[in-house]
């Protein structure tokens, strides 16, 4: 019990952390079109 | 020249390098994709473009590429409904919890040390116009491959399949396999979506069918196994198999995911008992492998171009990618592994092994080229970092364990 717990506080934690990347990329590139070199 | 005559001169040429190179390789105690790949890439822009631009031309025009990627996804369709069948779910018979966490943490750390890294890639190689958030899952879900299909080859090579070791990675390996494909699916989703309401329809619309898929088609399978004792009926259940394999892939395309979905999904539901499996791996591997799969080998080598990477600015993102990769599967994987038992010397085996990566990352990566979220030298990159991890798992594992290979059973030899 205590296993499973702990695998799925550890989905928790990697999903906000996830989340909390793309909220900060998304505010960082907002309204920015990619830019692609060498294409 | 005429279109079919080049149609098949250039399939003879892909699979003529391809045998050659990969042979080249073996030798190296390099698994056969790896010289496939490099045969492919020798054959575009990156070798042949440059060295013998005229040539190169003429063998592969523009015009002449629809049909040879066409040709090239028939083959990949039927090559994922292969993956699928290899899927066995006894090998989770033992260890399973250990399994569960140490496939999911090589999957969790680099999608999110692969997320982290879009924050500096996205502004460098992202093509105008995609949104960071399908960039950043896109390349998330690029570092968390593992190729289940070259580690079977690699541990049944080695002697490895029965130890503990190999029984725990393969087992990793094929949750691996499923759990990547899910989130590959809602990340395909994610990013085809135009709204919310959008993605939710598209959500149970894939629920719908996986549900159809487990209490329709399986069971009416299932009911076709007593007719595999007459060899008379072998045909008739093979033409229906494939049909369901070919109308799985079409729906799921359709629905907005990637024909690859449908018939990776045929071939881990199909019923595992009697002949079935056994008949139909005989009837499709061997022109799937030996003729299609180069195919596809060669279209990615086509786009392939590593002119794209010039500059410090491009080779710093490429070690970037490289180092983030490693670090996360390779380290993920053997941090886990120590976790629940493994002492660090099996641990780091464990770890070396996961990162394989292979022909599933080409996969990945056409996809995501396919739906325009990935660009071409972001591309370039993920090629080459594919190659760098899988070749450099035989090299490290032998020296880790002391292992060597010992030949190949036939029954895997063409499926990597």
């Amino acid at each position: 019990m205590r296993r499973v717990a702990l695998y799925l506080g550890m989905l928790l934690l990697s999903c906000v952390i996830e989340a909390a990347l793309l909220v900060v990329g998304e505010a960082l590139y907002a309204g920015r079109p990619g830019v692609t070199r060498g294409r | 020249m005429h279109e079919l005559a080049l149609t098949l001169l250039q399939i003879i040429v892909i699979v003529v390098s391809g045998r050659a190179v990969a042979a080249l390789l073996r030798l190296f105690g390099q698994p056969s994709v790896i010289g496939e790949v490099t045969a492919g890439i020798l054959l575009g822009p990156s070798a042949l473009g440059v060295f013998a631009p005229e040539l190169f031309t003429r063998l592969f025009p523009p015009q002449s590429i629809p049909t040879l990627t066409s040709l090239s996804q028939i083959g990949l369709v039927l090559f994922m409904f292969l993956v699928g069948l290899e899927f066995a779910p006894e090998w989770m018979r033992e260890r399973r919890h250990d399994i569960v966490v140490i496939s999911h943490t090589s999957i969790v750390v680099p999608f999110i040390l692969g997320t982290a890294l879009a924050l500096y890639l996205y502004p460098r190689v992202s093509t105008p116009g995609v949104a960071f958030r399908g960039f950043a899952l896109f390349l998330g879900i690029s570092m968390s491959i593992t190729a289940f299909p070259v580690l079977a080859r690699i541990l049944t090579e080695r002697n490895l399949l029965r130890t503990k070791i190999g029984n725990t990675v393969i087992a990793c390996a094929a949750v691996d396999d499923v759990t990547a494909w899910s989130i590959l699916a809602f990340v395909v989703m994610i990013v085809r979506s135009t709204s919310p309401a959008h993605f939710a329809v598209r959500i149970l619309l894939l629920l719908l069918y996986v549900l159809l898929m487990l209490y329709t088609i399986r069971p009416l399978l299932h009911r076709l196994m007593p007719r595999l004792r007459s060899e008379a009926a072998h045909e008739g259940v093979l033409t229906f198999v494939l049909l369901v394999v070919l109308a799985s892939a079409s729906v799921t395309e359709a629905l907005g995911i990637h024909a690859l979905f449908g018939a990776f999904l045929v071939g881990a539901i199909l019923p595992r008992e009697g002949r079935l499996v056994e008949m139909l791996v005989g009837h499709t591997r061997g022109l799937t492998t030996i003729l299609f799969l180069p195919l596809f080998f060669a279209i990615t080598g086509l786009r392939t171009n590593f002119g794209l990477l010039q500059g410090s600015v491009m080779w710093t993102c490429f070690a970037l990618v490289l180092f983030v990769a490693i670090v996360g599967k390779f380290g993920g994987a053997m941090i886990s592994a120590v976790a629940v038992g493994f002492s660090w010397r099996d641990a780091t085996a464990i770890g070396a092994l996961m990162n394989t990566r292979g022909l599933m990352e080409m996969v990945v990566l056409n996809i995501g080229l396919d739906i325009g979220v990935v660009s071409r030298p972001l591309f370039t990159m993920c090629v080459l970092m594919a190659l760098v991890t899988t070749a450099m798992t035989t090299p490290f594992v032998d020296r880790l364990l002391h292992s060597a290979p010992v030949g190949v059973p036939d029954k895997l030899e063409v499926l990597t």
